[in-house]
């Protein structure tokens, strides 16, 4: 008897472990609220949380049998735990991203990982509407939906440092105005201007978006235009090599720039009086009014400055990065998941957004409301897009963009590590790696 | 015949859990890695899984130098942590077997390092090694040392002697401890009957210390080999293999190429080279304790 007991309990046993072990995916849930998951790389990030915690505390209380649980690392550890989640079948409902990692992440399960969301897109308001809706589609398809936290850089300064040592940030006109203006800053304890130099991705998108992508029009291909073939990879591209050398230079020789692992502590560094120009997007707007809304009173924002190159000043484009949102095909709410996305779009949403320090995406709603008025500062950036800028680029969303950008992170690596490297054969070396990948 | 029925059962029973967990977390896993590894399985190519391609994966293995590179900097990185930490542990038991004024604290202090969880020690490392802000920077520029702060993770000839140091100050109090353990197990007739015959400290270290702490000095260097070649943690969070892939031991390779790179069938293939490895050095240590069992 009581080995049969015996065997019983250890049956059991084996039971919940192997069940524990091997249930994959969600199950079906009991009666009762629908549940969605919303995985996003920006949740650690203060005014975004305060965002989507206000976005969804708001949706609940109209809504109050749809729960929405939010969950995602910080960035840099986001992109590793999709991939993982898409292969386990164990991906959210809901996930926030930018538009191109939508190809690299569809392309990971052979049915796509995304659910089309192109009948309730294509042709409506929120095609037109919605900021950088059009870097959602993917093989003719909408498969995300524009979120917030849309934008370009510029460049913020802190008027105090400048004026100290006579320099104008009006003058600032050209890249190497920049750079004689951040030398002149540099002295002691203080920096004109941070750059990240190391496995982070920005070693690359900061050095894109001010030079490299502004002279030659495309890293990976011209303009970041199709045909996406291994013979129009442009990395090797004469105007490209020679802003690898530029930013080589002036980290390295001329030091008017100070390398570092990370964007946290150069953000630190400007908030804290000790560095003087700041690269960064309308959401440090935000960041600043969570650290100190009195830093106000003390930053100014100017536009990137444009690039001369081969006689001509070609005018800055830098990317254009909205956060969009995506559903699962696996997921068993997606009706609901669409009915909370839409809902981001609306003025209501948008207002929470723009409170909260976010830029709203809805070209309706920054035209019809006091938006411009209520919001002189983040203002500035449609501004500069309109006037200052050339049309935007962003990295081209297929398949082989993870790999790519990471030939392009090791690559910039070596180069604005050491000046012993020359700029010409690193990327002629990661031309040929990323020829090898679209050619597989 | 019932009793000795149930008799048998009952260690079958007990063992069963521990088989579950195993089989589930340790041989599926090496299973699986083993057939991707002579499988197709690039990510964005659809459906590739299913393709078999023999040991093409291993031939395009050799064929990348990113592979020889990254066994070149496991291999520097193995020999320099575990001498240093060899060293640095034995100076310490040595240390620590004297008796002086203190001695339980301090022996209690030594294990601080190897408690401290290795992701929380790392991350604090990365904020002492900041060229800004970071102590390491202060400390080497107040003593004179350095004219202006080194870039210690963002240099790639800095970064890996950094993660070095990282891994020999985590790894050196298990050395410490272990053969701590050794030296007060040595009779002390031996040491009194060495110094009745007139050797001096070097020599009764050299004749009968080093000698007497050999059994147990081989398992340390065979377990600090073996961790030290699934080290992944320190050097992750430190550089992440960077900068410039100046830190990429093999286990960040095979991460690389199956996370960043999307290549599961090639990570699969490097991932069973570094199994090779630690078996190879597994099954000496085996055979080292199975010998001092007998």
């Amino acid at each position: 008897m009581a080995i049969k007991r015996m065997l019983s309990v250890a049956a059991l046993m084996a039971a919940f472990i192997c069940s524990a072990v091997f249930a994959g995916g969600k199950g079906e849930e009991a009666e009762g609220p629908v549940r969605i998951s919303f995985a996003t790389s920006v949740y650690v990030e203060p005014p975004h949380q305060a965002v989507i915690d206000e976005l969804i505390r708001t949706y609940s209380e109209k809504n109050p049998n749809v729960v929405i649980e939010v969950y995602g690392a910080g960035w840099s550890n986001f992109w590793d735990n999709m991939t993982t989640e898409i292969l386990s079948n164990n991906e959210a409902d809901i996930v926030q991203m930018y538009p191109p990692n939508i190809a690299q992440y569809h392309a990971l399960r052979p049915e796509g990982t995304f659910w089309s969301m192109d009948e309730r897109i294509r042709g409506t308001a929120l095609e037109t509407d919605l900021v950088g809706q059009e870097f959602s589609a993917y093989e003719g398809e909408y498969l995300a939906l524009s979120n917030y936290a849309w934008g370009t850089t510029a460049l913020f300064y802190r008027k105090s440092m400048l004026e100290a040592v006579g320099v104008d940030p009006g003058a600032i006109k050209s890249m190497e105005d920049f750079r004689q203006a951040s030398l002149k800053l540099t002295e002691g304890d203080r920096t004109g201007f941070g750059v990240v130099v190391s496995s982070h991705s920005f070693v690359v998108s900061e050095w894109a978006r001010f030079l490299a992508r502004v002279a030659s029009g495309g890293l990976y291909f011209p303009n970041e235009a199709g045909p996406y073939t291994a013979s129009r990879i442009n990395v090797d591209d004469p105007a490209n090599v020679w802003a690898a050398g530029w930013w080589q230079e002036m980290l390295l020789s001329d030091r008017s720039a100070l390398a570092m692992k990370n964007k946290k502590p150069i953000r630190e560094l400007f908030w804290n009086g000790k560095m003087a120009f700041n690269l960064d997007g309308p959401w440090f707007i935000g960041m600043t009014e969570v650290r100190d809304p009195s830093l106000f009173d003390d930053i100014g924002l100017i536009p990137q400055p444009y690039v001369e190159y081969g006689g001509t000043l070609h005018r800055p484009n830098p990317t254009m990065y909205p956060l969009v949102a995506a559903i699962s095909n696996n997921s068993k709410h997606k009706e609901e998941a669409w009915d909370f996305l839409e809902w981001m779009a609306s003025p209501e949403a948008q207002e929470i957004i723009a409170k909260c320090g976010m830029i709203p995406n809805s070209r309706s709603y920054v035209r019809d409301s006091d938006y411009e008025s209520g919001y002189p500062f983040a203002y500035r950036f449609f501004d500069f897009i309109e006037n200052d800028y050339d049309p935007l680029v962003a990295d081209p969303s297929i398949p082989q963009i993870g790999e790519l950008q990471q030939v392009m992170i090791e690559a910039t690596q070596l180069i604005f590590s050491s000046l012993d490297e020359s700029p010409e054969s690193v990327l002629q070396d990661a031309a040929e790696k990323m020829k090898a990948i679209m050619n597989r | 015949m019932s009793n000795s029925r149930v008799f048998n059962r009952i260690p079958i029973l007990l063992i069963t859990p521990l088989v579950t967990v195993i089989t589930v977390f340790l041989a599926y896993p090496i299973l699986r890695t083993v057939l991707m590894s002579i499988q197709y399985w690039y990510l964005p190519g659809k459906g590739s899984e299913t393709v078999f391609v023999g040991l093409e994966n291993f031939f395009k293995l050799v064929q990348d130098s990113a592979f020889f590179d990254s066994l070149w900097i496991t291999g520097r990185y193995l020999v320099v942590t575990v001498v240093a930490r060899f060293a640095l542990g034995l100076g310490t038991a040595l240390l620590l077997n004297g008796s002086f004024k203190g001695r339980a604290a301090a022996r209690a202090m030594i294990i601080i390092p190897w408690a401290v969880p290795e992701v929380v020690a790392t991350l604090i490392w990365v904020l002492m090694y900041d060229q800004v802000f970071g102590i390491v920077n202060f400390g080497l520029s107040a003593l004179g040392l350095i004219r202006e702060n080194l870039r210690f993770l963002e240099d790639p000839s800095l970064a890996l002697p950094a993660a070095m140091v990282v891994n020999v100050w985590k790894g050196f109090p298990f050395v410490a401890v272990m053969l701590l353990a050794g030296l007060q197990s040595i009779p002390k007739e031996l040491y009194e009957a060495a110094r009745v015959d007139g050797a001096d400290r070097l020599q009764r270290l050299g004749s009968i210390t080093l000698p007497m702490l050999k059994p147990v000095s081989k398992v340390v260097f065979l377990l600090l080999v073996i961790w030290t070649m699934k080290d992944f943690a320190i050097i992750y969070l430190l550089a992440g293999g960077g900068p410039s892939r100046a830190t990429e031991i093999l286990t960040i390779y095979v991460y690389k190429t199956a996370f960043r790179y999307f290549d599961f069938g090639l990570a699969a293939a490097g991932g069973m080279v570094l199994l090779l490895f630690s078996l190879v050095f597994t099954v000496f240590y085996m055979r080292d304790m199975n010998e001092e069992a007998e």
